[in-house]
């Protein structure tokens, strides 16, 4: 898959995107949040990813708020314990508030998730020292669930194939028959797949703790290399700051 | 013998994996420049000979080695190896077919420009250059088995090891093959190679090391070994006191048994078959043969009905099949995939051909009696108690056959069977076959020339999603010599 960040060196939308979790939790309140989430959603929507993105946040972020709604209704401070089940207002802004800073954070680390190529962004850190056993975990972490689920693409046809039915119309019964045969091969061909694959990377010279250098190294323009310093130095201005802010209220307490 | 320095020096009193011991007292130098190959049945050691050679057992496979294996002149790795099934060889760490090639020599932490040389160099030996931005798991089998070639060619290590390396290409594709691996032997690389087609073993090995039940049988120089009486099948078994499978029948009058008019099929934009029309009568056992790619597996994966046909019809006899769904088809036809490892599932080899006919409501007392008789076309009735995974890769492939006979489907298809099978095997597999037609009918997907001429009545040619050419199988007997 590609998008338009992939013009980018991955490690900048990665130093954003880590920027803007960071700020949006350590900013003014609620302003921080807000703008991190609207500006992470631009950024998807410019990119192409906004459906994926937007839905992604929408997926973490509703349930979070729900969640936190119901427990304050059905747990209540001392203040408001005789109104059972009906949340306070307070407590209604404290998880929308929470559940914003979730949200920005969701959306600023799912614009890198969806919209930058796995492979891309382990060379890009490979090249900064990011030894070969970690950039082949996280890659093939990425890959599990695609690479089970086209096992399991096949396991199922060759099944098909013998009588076996699967999909709709199928009922309770039918499922649970049908189990041993679809998850014996995709089982037993999951641990032979990783033991194969140990082989594979064995027989092409791979050394977990070797460097490895590149077919295409990936681009890192100088304005790339600014423009992150420039982030880490906001990023640290604004710690500093709440640093500062909270060595002044002990000092008040 | 040569004197050119050696780049595999092995003496290897056993080597045994857990209890079993797979090989016994193998003593083999191979020098640069210089080709050897290896022959021998199922289970003559011939992989782990392979693996060994490699450098591979005991690390990555485990295994006990009593004894030496040394790599003189050195390398990272020092041997380049292509496994006979292409998909153990991806790596995943690459998302094309180019990426996928170039991580051997990015492990070799080479300057970027060496390797992209080293991967259109690659590429090109194994005639795979088309292929470069294509996606490793979406290839066919011959396709990834060329991409399999070329990684292992781009790490440019001193000892290559092939392990059926030509089992799934394309004849055109194999011919350049065996061109690829002289030009490498000029170049200097020793090459190790592990292959049932003993035609093209006997054309490219400078030395020929036979395998029997672990140990060496015979070695010497390719017409020595190979050409000797009693030949080569009567020295591994005894093969060919074989009574001869009754001779395929003369195309007569085969009422049609399977008719397709104007099928088109693909995968979402990508459109595979086009327009393909043809017919299989009943009594016949057709070859459908084309390059890798060119829509043979698809075409029976649309009569199967894994993939929906968009345009056209399909008959079996009378029926018109196009909208039955596949779980209504396999009651028809059956369909054996190249892995056999993605439908093996139960705890004995009987089971598992039980599978089917059980499946398809057949009591256990009928079940039983089918596939008891599948086991025994293939030889396998022996080895009914054995848990399937135990069973050696092609004689899990005539397990997948023997399961889909005893279902007694009108129509079989059965996807590259040959691939890995020793001349037993292959005799087995035609056996199946010469059963089927007298059931129905079968289609063979092959790159297997000969064994579609020896077993098929005609040769169906796909190429880019239609028929292209229908008729007898004529095979140059010589054609990797040149």
């Amino acid at each position: 898959m590609t998008s338009a960040l992939d013009r980018w060196n991955p490690l900048t939308p990665l130093a954003a995107a880590v920027a803007m979790v960071l700020a949006a939790f350590a900013g003014p309140q609620p302003y921080a949040p807000v703008l991190v989430l609207a500006v992470a959603l631009l950024v998807a929507i410019a990119s192409g990813i906004g459906f994926k993105v937007t839905a992604l946040t929408a997926l973490v972020v509703l349930p979070a708020f729900a969640l936190l709604v119901l427990l304050a209704a059905a747990f209540p401070d001392a203040a408001t314990a005789q109104r059972q089940w009906v949340p306070s207002r307070a407590a209604v802004l404290d998880a929308l508030a929470v559940s914003l800073r979730l949200g920005a954070a969701i959306a600023a680390l799912g614009v890198v998730v969806v919209g930058v190529a796995p492979r891309r962004l382990t060379r890009a850190l490979a090249a900064r020292g990011l030894p070969a056993w970690a950039a082949y975990l996280v890659i093939a972490s990425l890959e599990a669930v695609p690479d089970a689920r086209r096992r399991a693409d096949d396991v199922i046809d060759a099944q098909r194939c013998r009588g076996v039915p699967v999909g709709k119309g199928t009922g309770m019964r039918g499922r649970l028959r049908a189990l041993p045969a679809l998850a014996g091969p995709l089982i037993v061909g999951l641990v032979t797949e990783s033991e194969e694959r140990a082989l594979a990377l064995d027989a092409r010279a791979f050394d977990p703790r070797a460097s490895r250098t590149a077919l295409a190294p990936i681009a890192d323009p100088s304005a790339e290399r600014w423009a992150r310093r420039v982030i880490w130095l906001a990023l640290a201005a604004v710690i500093a700051w709440r640093l500062r802010e909270f060595a002044q209220s002990l000092t008040i307490t | 013998m040569s004197t050119e320095p050696l780049a595999l020096s092995m003496r290897v009193r056993t080597i045994a994996y857990e209890d079993r011991i797979a090989l016994r007292n193998v003593a083999l130098d191979i020098a640069r420049g210089e080709i050897v190959g290896v022959a021998g049945h199922v289970g003559a050691g011939k992989s782990t000979l392979a693996l060994a050679a490699a450098g591979l057992l005991g690390r990555s496979v485990p295994a006990t080695i009593a004894g030496a294996i040394e790599h003189p002149l050195g390398g990272r790795p020092p041997a380049a190896f292509v496994f006979a099934n292409p998909s153990t060889q991806l790596t995943e760490l690459g998302e094309t077919v180019e990426e996928e090639v170039a991580v051997g020599p990015e492990n070799q932490a080479l300057a970027s420009a060496a390797i992209r040389a080293r991967v259109d160099d690659a590429l090109a030996q194994a005639n795979a250059t088309a292929l470069a931005l294509r996606i490793p798991r979406e290839l066919s089998g011959g396709e990834l088995q060329r991409v399999a070639l070329a990684s292992a060619l781009a790490l440019e290590a001193p000892l290559l090891v092939l392990d059926e390396p030509t089992a799934q290409l394309d004849p055109e594709t194999a011919v350049r093959f065996a061109g690829a691996v002289r030009g490498l032997r000029d170049r200097g690389a020793a090459v190790l190679l592990v292959e049932q087609n003993l035609e093209l073993l006997a054309s490219l090995a400078d030395r020929v090391i036979l395998l029997a039940d672990g140990a060496v049988l015979a070695t010497g120089a390719p017409r020595d070994v190979l050409g000797r009486d009693p030949p080569l099948d009567a020295r591994l078994g005894g093969l060919r006191t074989r009574r001869d499978p009754p001779p395929a029948s003369a195309r007569a009058e085969h009422p049609s048994l399977l008719t397709i008019e104007g099928v088109s099929a693909g995968y979402g934009d990508r459109e595979v078959l086009r327009d393909l029309s043809l017919t299989i009568g009943t009594g016949e056992v057709v070859a459908w043969t084309g390059r890798n790619g060119a829509g043979k597996s698809t075409l029976a994966r649309t009569i199967m009905g894994l993939v929906e046909a968009r345009t056209g019809r399909i008959r079996l006899g009378q029926r018109d099949i196009t909208a039955l769904p596949v779980h209504e088809r396999a009651r028809l036809i059956g369909l054996v995939f190249q892995d056999p490892r993605r439908q093996l599932f139960s705890r004995t080899v009987l089971e598992e051909t039980m599978f089917g006919p059980r499946t398809l409501g057949l009591s256990r007392a009928a079940a039983l009696g089918h596939a008891r008789e599948a086991l025994a076309v293939v030889e396998l009735h022996a080895r009914e108690a054995e848990h399937p995974g135990d069973l050696a890769p092609q004689l899990q492939r005539r397990l997948a056959i023997a399961s889909a006979l005893a279902s007694r489907p009108q129509l079989l298809m059965l996807d590259e069977p040959t691939a890995g099978q020793d001349a037993e095997g292959r005799w087995l597999i035609r056996a199946a076959l010469e059963l089927q037609r007298s059931r129905g009918a079968a289609a063979v997907i092959t790159h297997d020339l000969g064994f579609a001429q020896d077993a098929c009545d005609h040769n169906v040619t796909i190429s880019h999603g239609h028929v292209s050419h229908i008729g007898r199988i004529s095979l140059e007997r010589d054609s990797f010599r040149r």
